[in-house]
């Protein structure tokens, strides 16, 4: 039974380590486009 | 005491060709720079050949098939799945890496920019340690390799493989170990496919899978819990180990950006099949009762009591060209990252053919303290990739914010990996090993967005696009 526990928590760290990763391809990290243009010039021009 | 000299000929012959190609891929070394990063052109060819050469370690082709034998069916999987799922998720990353730091060549050139002098001291150490506790494995595992299968001496198998690996990464770096590599991977890929089927053959899947029904019913068992905690903490492992790793850094750096992120996925995926391939070894042993001295030996000795003499031979090919090619990947791995971190620290307008000789010097040095580290035995291959494992995981979640999130911030990482760091082992020791490498990705992703929430950075990606100049020419 706690050896779930620490499966379970592994199981959500390893979701949230997946969504992080793929996040810009999925376009949660907004409309700035990581491969052209740098954070900083995104956040200048707005 | 006879030496076995059929098997001790197989090594040193295999040695000397590999010392040859190293020799032949160095001619064309002339900077400090292609000693770190080779030409900084790879395509997807020699790309996925560099990256399965350091990948595929000893530890895959030992330590894969002993989490079988503990964890059964769940236990090779695992390990197939995510050391291939660590290196997918990299590739994710490596985009990313060219885009920022188009011109980075180690991971110090990240992780000092990013987040200052201190966070990398820090970070240093703690990949230092790393990195020698990875060519040590690779020792540990080759010398007991040698001295139970093939009844070579450990003290002789060590020292024999150290000096052949330092001889070919000394000559051109980066260049000769990526070169000999490709070789390797062949030579290794040959073996996989051709041993588990010759073995199976000779044995048959049915009185395989009734023995393993009978001698370790839970090896069958895909809802046992310590194989599904071994399945999923393991994840952390592999993952936190290639994002961490100066290794990867270096491919990533040098393959073409265009084809970096494919090069990745495919290796990933190519990568999961040679665990998998060779963990099903240890499914004879379980089904047929049979018990190693020491379990990471269990398929060397599967190959040679039902494959005959040539499938064992066949092994000792792989497994020591897997040895030695993950064993010079991360001599020069260290090696470059303090030539090319640390000696211009320590010496100002440091001349590039001395920082070149900087870095052979650097070779012979990290192959020889990786050496003395490996002559005594301390820990079987899987513990010490668990060990190491709670260092992996607490850096993992600085590094990927940092690349992505310029509100990272220097002192949340700093909190975030020292305290994960802490809490991994205190949980490590008191509670379980793979526990402590969960705790430590917990504690560092909290710390590192959290704090980070709290009191935000505004770092200027500019200082990643300054750091270092293009190789040859520019890049983009």
């Amino acid at each position: 039974m706690v050896t779930m526990v620490w499966v379970y928590a592994a199981v959500v760290l390893l979701a949230v380590l997946a969504v992080l990763l793929a996040g810009p391809y999925l376009g949660l990290y907004g409309d700035r486009d990581p491969f052209t243009e740098s954070a900083n010039e995104d956040r200048k021009e707005t | 005491m006879s030496l076995p000299w059929i098997n001790i000929g197989i090594v040193l012959l295999l040695g000397a060709s590999f010392i040859g190609a190293g020799w032949y891929f160095s001619r064309r070394v002339a900077a400090a720079d292609e000693y770190i990063l080779g030409s900084g052109q790879l395509g997807v060819a020699f790309g996925m050949t560099s990256l399965l050469a350091f990948w595929i370690t000893g530890n895959t082709m030992l330590a894969a098939p002993e989490s079988a034998y503990s964890y059964g069916i769940i236990g090779a999987a695992g390990y197939g799945l995510t050391g291939g799922l660590a290196v997918v998720l990299f590739g994710l990353l490596s985009k990313r890496i060219h885009q920022v730091i188009p011109h980075g060549k180690t991971v110090g050139d990240y992780y000092r920019t990013r987040f200052g002098d201190t966070n990398y001291y820090i970070f240093f150490v703690l990949l230092v340690i790393y990195i020698l506790g990875m060519i040590v494995t690779q020792g540990i595992g080759g010398g007991v390799l040698l001295e139970q299968i093939f009844d070579i001496p450990y003290l002789v198998a060590v020292p024999l493989t150290f000096f052949i690996v330092i001889v070919y990464s000394y000559f051109g770096g980066f260049r000769s170990v990526a070169g000999v590599a490709y070789f390797q991977v062949l030579l290794i890929l040959v073996v996989a496919l051709v041993v588990p089927p010759l073995v199976y053959l000779n044995v048959g899947f049915e009185p395989t899978y009734e023995g393993m029904l009978q001698n370790a019913p839970t090896s069958l068992n895909l809802f046992e819990p310590a194989a599904l905690l071994f399945l999923f903490g393991f994840a952390f492992v592999g993952t936190g180990e290639v994002f961490m790793d100066n290794t990867f850094w270096q491919r990533a750096y040098a393959i073409r950006r265009d084809v970096v992120v494919k090069t990745f996925m495919l290796s990933g995926i190519g990568w999961g099949l040679v665990p998998l391939a060779v963990a099903s070894l240890a499914f004879v042993a379980l089904g047929f009762g049979d018990s190693p001295e020491q379990i990471n030996q269990v398929a060397p000795l599967v190959a040679q009591i039902y494959g005959g003499d040539i499938a064992g031979w066949l092994f000792l090919v792989a497994v020591w060209s897997a040895l030695c090619s993950t064993t010079a990947a991360s001599i020069n791995s260290l090696a470059t990252l303090v030539m090319n971190d640390i000696i211009p620290d320590i010496k100002e307008d440091v001349a590039d053919e001395e920082l070149l000789a900087y870095g052979k010097y650097l070779t012979i040095t990290v192959g020889v303290l990786g050496l003395l580290l490996s002559l005594p035995q301390i820990l079987t291959m899987l513990q010490m990739l668990i060990f190491l494992g709670v260092i992996n995981a607490a850096f993992l979640f600085p590094i990927i914010a940092g690349l992505w999130w310029e509100k990272a911030s220097p002192q949340a990482v700093l909190i975030a990996a020292t305290a994960a760091t802490v809490v991994g082992y205190a949980v490590y020791f008191t509670i379980g090993d793979l526990q402590g490498v969960i705790a430590s990705g917990w504690v560092s992703f909290i710390l590192t967005f959290g704090i980070s929430l709290l009191r935000p950075d505004d770092f200027e990606w500019q200082n990643l696009r300054d750091v270092g100049k293009p190789i040859g020419g520019d890049r983009e």
